[in-house]
């Protein structure tokens, strides 16, 4: 569970807050889809519970801890992490850098490869691609490789930012429904930032909508669609189902 | 020919030296610039004095620096070296710095965003990322450096400088070629070799 207790956070050259006093709380097992536009905070909010970007007042309670009493490099090994870029290392070979997380955990090399084998499996990626690098694959199966390296140690948390952005429409929905089958194996919470609503609603048990550093609703898609909160969800709404 | 024959062991003595002299200026070029380097990407201060006096550094001849060295250091190697090393420490200095800022950032977001520590983020991803651009430098300066310690025969510190500076001084043209082509020899092989290594580096071309 995460529990985000009115956090707030503002960069000094900037008219509003990054983070505008954010109060949430995220049960496990949802996966919670943020939607917003370019400066709105969703990505700030991401990076604030793996500790990536600090905070400056408010909490953020993962499981009943507060991270600030967590260890920075000790809290992200325990979080999924996938980029827009993906950021496969270049210079390891797949297994290599799906492994990349057991690895600094110190896991032994059988375990490791066992877990590289399944994962490969749970995306549909031939034995073969184990030692391939990264440049030797498409723009999909970078990214597959990138969501399960986020999932390498079994995270109970998995955090997306745009993971889908740069590929094309096709494989994107492909990838989107991947990963709703992928979540529904397990009790993980998985928060999917993207800009696209149509992606949001679909993916989203509930949907963050944040404008300005500010929650504009927070609420499962359907009833979202029916009582929008305020002017702005309207709008947002009104633009893509006119 | 016949140099060979007259000369053969005498020709063996200033190859040897040519070479000790230029494998100890290229090692010490090379861990003086990655080190500074290294450290330079992590001030930005640092990085700017450092990124200028090494462009600058590569401006003034060598043979100048070393007759400027000469009633400090004396003659023989200790000027040599110090030389060889002002002019061999900008390529791999300049490249130590390029090919650190030219690693993704999108990369390191990833690698950091995983859990990995800073130490061990430049060990396993930043450094060997940067390996390629470094090895370009080092191989421009071994160029530069097995060239120019011709140079090392003018203040008495022996190498195949000497045969040239003979071959001047007598007007005996088989000893420039001679001496000249040995020196283009030696940089030939010394590049082929380190091209034969950088075969290892391919997997780290980002």
């Amino acid at each position: 569970m995460i529990e985000i207790k009115d956090v707030y956070k503002k960069y000094e050259n900037s008219s509003y807050p990054a983070l505008d006093h954010i109060n949430l709380t995220i049960n496990d097992g949802e996966l919670i889809t943020v939607l917003g536009t370019s400066g709105c905070g969703k990505t700030t909010l991401i990076k604030a519970i793996n500790k990536l970007h600090d905070i400056d007042s408010g909490e953020i309670i993962i499981d009943h801890k507060n991270i600030n009493d967590v260890d920075g490099v000790a809290l992200r090994r325990t979080i999924g992490y996938v980029i827009q870029q993906v950021g496969l290392f270049p210079h390891m070979t797949i297994a290599e850098n799906i492994a990349t997380i057991p690895e600094l955990l110190k896991w032994e090399k059988d375990r490791i490869n066992k877990r590289v084998d399944e994962l490969l499996e749970m995306i549909d990626l031939p034995k073969e691609y184990k030692n391939r690098y990264p440049r030797e694959l498409s723009g999909g199966q970078q990214q597959r490789v990138g969501l399960v390296r986020a999932l390498a140690a079994d995270p109970h948390i998995v955090l997306l930012d745009e993971p889908f952005g740069a590929i094309d429409a096709i494989t994107r929905e492909h990838l989107q429904d991947e990963l709703i089958r992928i979540h529904k194996n397990g009790n993980k919470i998985f928060i999917f930032v993207t800009h696209d609503l149509n992606e949001a609603f679909k993916l989203g048990d509930k949907v963050i909508i944040m404008d300005k550093g500010r929650v504009e609703q927070f609420d499962t898609p359907d009833h979202i669609k029916a009582h929008p909160a305020t002017p702005f969800v309207k709008k947002l709404l009104g633009v893509a189902y006119d | 020919m016949e140099y060979f024959t007259q000369y053969g062991g005498e020709y063996i003595r200033l190859v040897i030296e040519h070479l000790q002299i230029s494998l100890l200026a290229i090692i010490v070029s090379i861990i003086i610039g990655i080190v500074l380097g290294i450290v330079a990407t992590r001030f930005n201060k640092t990085e700017k004095i450092l990124l200028f006096l090494a462009s600058n550094l590569r401006i003034i001849p060598s043979l100048a620096v070393l007759i400027f060295l000469v009633p400090y250091l004396g003659t023989g190697l200790m000027p040599t070296l110090v030389a060889l090393v002002l002019l061999g420490i900008p390529p791999v200095l300049l490249n130590t710095i390029k090919g650190i800022n030219n690693v993704p950032e999108y990369v390191v977001e990833a690698a950091l965003g995983m859990g990995y520590d800073k130490r061990t983020l430049f060990r396993k991803i930043v450094f060997p990322l940067a390996l390629p651009v470094i090895f370009n430098g080092i191989q421009i300066t071994t160029t530069e450096v097995i060239a120019s310690t011709t140079l090392a025969a003018y203040i008495g510190a022996g190498g195949l400088g000497e045969l040239i500076m003979s071959g001047v001084g007598l007007m005996r043209f088989d000893y420039l070629w001679i001496g000249g082509l040995s020196v283009s020899a030696i940089s030939l092989m010394a590049m082929l070799m380190l091209t034969g290594i950088r075969r290892f580096l391919r997997k780290y071309e980002v």
